[in-house]
């Protein structure tokens, strides 16, 4: 059994039970396997935890990277275009992802530590993009500061995580909406002039938010 | 256009921005009648000009459905005063660019692939901006296309731009807030509409179809299979916008068979098709020199119920006007007049409205009509600015006019206009087509 068909059920099996499964044992024996099985790829329910959230962005990732586009795009393109395929990607998880949000009570929590090799990943990925940014001057070299903007997006992934899951648009194009603006922002934090997207964004959600209301 | 030093982006900042050209207009009329108490001659031109200038600063600064409300204030040429007008056209040609990755993201929820996936050529950048989206050009094979991509999320601004707009409407235009609630719903649903890109297609195939007949007037092809409810392919088009083309200094031959194409064009559809391309904004057409049109873009479409178009179309017969009962009677159905009306009332009104459409309708009462003819296009001027001074128009508590006249009117101010730029002498007695 591969590690991906591992995933599908260990997912499809919180989604039909509203839990974890009691123990590897158990869980293996109904796909009537072995636990040898399981532990020859995982240590323990955790590490598939953390598995799924870095599959997810692999795929991602190779997506990009095969798109003949991508290449060319700068910094920001480059950063846009892995959130929108990234939540294109999510989409066939959409109610395992609500499910793990529902379970914290609070969406997705940044400190949950099933997120950490993503994190990792991630940051991984993002000092590329923001050196990609310095190099063609469209993200500025602040010292000591230019070092942390990686940090600043990983906050904006989660809350564009997020926003995703709580989106009721029409084919998630708030969701689209809401990434568009948040790199501009990003990249105009990271360059200048970064007034006029802040306003833009909370106009945005200010709408969205009496939206809901009304 | 000086480049904007930065966009006022939240719904408080943009209404307080609203709010200024407000307080400045109110300022440039103190000051209009200031110096009309030392001076008599001061004209109304030049406080139009000072108004239009303040105008447009602030709406200008404004995105989305804003501006699409000023593309609309500024064809209403009864409305609005000619000073305001060119000022407000140039907001038509400005809208926030849509990023490259967007766009792949806009095609492949639509299509499951990026446009780079369906075109041999595709600019990643836009080469037009429409007032809710982008145009692309691209390439399949032989053939050049422009792909319209409409941007997410304007369909949701739409209501909260509008009700922005709406208090700075009841001041700017004298029009009271009956006839703005009236015609901000036809309005809304229109803009809707607009954002509904797979019945613009529809209506943009069917519309074309049926019209190919008229001579001189050219539609491009639409590619269903590369549209959807946020995106359009059609051929791509050449040809010069209103003002580059005059510019080139074309023969009246030229200019008079563009007319013709143009009003064959309205005719048809208002008369025969009863659903009419309600946008005749110079940016929707594409003149040639061999004095061809191209006519696209039937993202604003009205349809014209009979019990609006039968009397609004008897009143061009100007025995009508003989029989003052009658004449009530359509008033009263176009809603021009209202059952609770005083006498003094109609009494005011009715002579008001006879000159009016008098004025309108000439054209269709001769067999040509010039155009190009000043008097005629400055008395329709003079006519709107009597309205616009008369206190008993301006205090007027009740709508008057039908919704459905909004657009109608809309559409010929906007073909009169754009034939008087053309200086067109057009055939528009004898309907050739029938």
């Amino acid at each position: 059994m591969d590690t991906s068909s591992l995933l599908k059920k260990y997912i499809q099996y919180q989604l039909e039970n509203g839990k974890k499964p009691e123990s590897v044992y158990i869980f293996m024996k109904k796909l009537k396997k072995t636990d040898a099985d399981f532990f020859a790829q995982f240590s323990n329910f955790e590490a598939l935890d953390r598995y799924f959230w870095v599959h997810v962005f692999e795929a991602t990732r190779h997506k990009l990277e095969a798109d003949a586009q991508y290449g060319a795009f700068s910094a920001a393109e480059k950063l846009s275009a892995f959130y929108f395929l990234w939540t294109q990607e999510l989409m066939q998880y959409r109610s395992y992802v609500l499910y793990l949000a529902d379970k914290s009570m609070k969406g997705i929590n940044p400190m949950d530590s099933a997120l950490q090799d993503f994190r990792h990943a991630f940051l991984d990925y993002a000092s590329n993009i923001v050196s990609t940014g310095i190099a063609a001057g469209q993200v500025a070299d602040r010292k000591f500061i230019s070092e942390q903007f990686k940090h600043g997006l990983w906050v904006q992934t989660l809350f564009l995580l997020n926003f995703w899951l709580k989106d009721t648009s029409k084919d998630f194009e708030d969701t689209d909406a809401a990434i568009e603006k948040t790199v501009n922002i990003g990249f105009k934090l990271m360059g200048e002039n970064l007034f006029d997207e802040v306003l833009d964004f909370g106009k945005f959600m200010f709408q969205r938010a009496k939206k809901s209301f009304s | 256009m000086k480049t904007q030093e930065r966009i006022p982006k939240t719904r408080i900042e943009r209404a307080a921005h609203i709010a200024g050209a407000g307080v400045k207009v109110g300022g440039n009329y103190m000051k209009h009648y200031a110096k009309k108490l030392v001076n008599a001659d001061v004209s109304r031109e030049e406080l139009h000009k000072d108004n239009a200038g303040d105008i447009y600063e602030t709406l200008s600064t404004l995105k989305g459905s804003a501006l699409k409300v000023a593309q609309m204030m500024s064809m209403d040429r009864g409305i609005l005063p000619r000073e305001y007008q060119e000022k407000f056209q140039l907001s038509q040609y400005s809208a926030p660019p849509l990023s490259a990755p967007l766009v792949a993201q806009v095609f492949r929820k639509a299509f499951g692939q990026p446009p780079t996936a369906f075109f041999d050529d595709f600019t990643s950048k836009a080469v037009a901006a429409a007032s809710i989206g982008q145009v692309h050009k691209a390439r399949a094979k032989e053939k050049w296309l422009a792909v319209k991509i409409q941007y997410p999320g304007v369909a949701n601004s739409i209501g909260s731009d509008l009700r922005m707009v709406k208090p700075f409407a009841v001041r700017l235009l004298n029009m009271n807030k009956n006839d703005i609630d009236n015609y901000f719903d036809e309005i809304e649903g229109k803009l809707l509409e607009e954002t509904n890109y797979a019945l613009e297609l529809k209506r943009s195939m069917e519309l074309s179809a049926a019209c190919t007949h008229i001579k001189n007037l050219i539609f491009p092809q639409y590619y269903p299979k590369w549209s959807s409810d946020k995106i359009i392919t059609m051929d791509w088009l050449d040809g010069l916008h209103l003002k580059e083309f005059l510019a080139n200094n074309p023969s009246q031959e030229v200019r008079n068979r563009i007319g013709q194409a143009l009003w064959d064009f309205y005719d048809f559809q208002i008369h025969i098709l009863k659903t009419v391309h309600a946008d005749p904004h110079p940016g929707n057409f594409l003149f040639l020199e061999d004095g061809t049109v191209n006519i696209f873009d039937f993202g604003c479409v009205k349809e014209i119920p009979d019990r609006f178009y039968t009397p609004y179309f008897r009143l061009v017969d100007r025995n009508i006007y003989k029989d003052s009962e009658k004449t009530g009677a359509i008033f009263r159905e176009l809603e021009l007049l209202h059952a609770d009306d005083t006498d003094a009332d109609i009494a005011f009104f009715t002579p008001l409205f006879k000159e009016m459409i008098n004025m309108l309708t000439l054209p269709f009462t001769k067999e040509t009509f010039d155009f190009g003819n000043e008097t005629y296009f400055s008395g329709i001027y003079q006519f709107a600015d009597k309205l616009i001074d008369m206190p008993e128009v301006r205090n007027s508590k009740k709508a008057r006019g039908s919704r459905h006249s909004l657009y109608i009117n809309r559409t010929y101010y906007g073909l009169y206009h754009i034939l008087f730029d053309l200086k067109a002498v057009v055939n528009t007695g004898n309907r050739i087509f029938y």
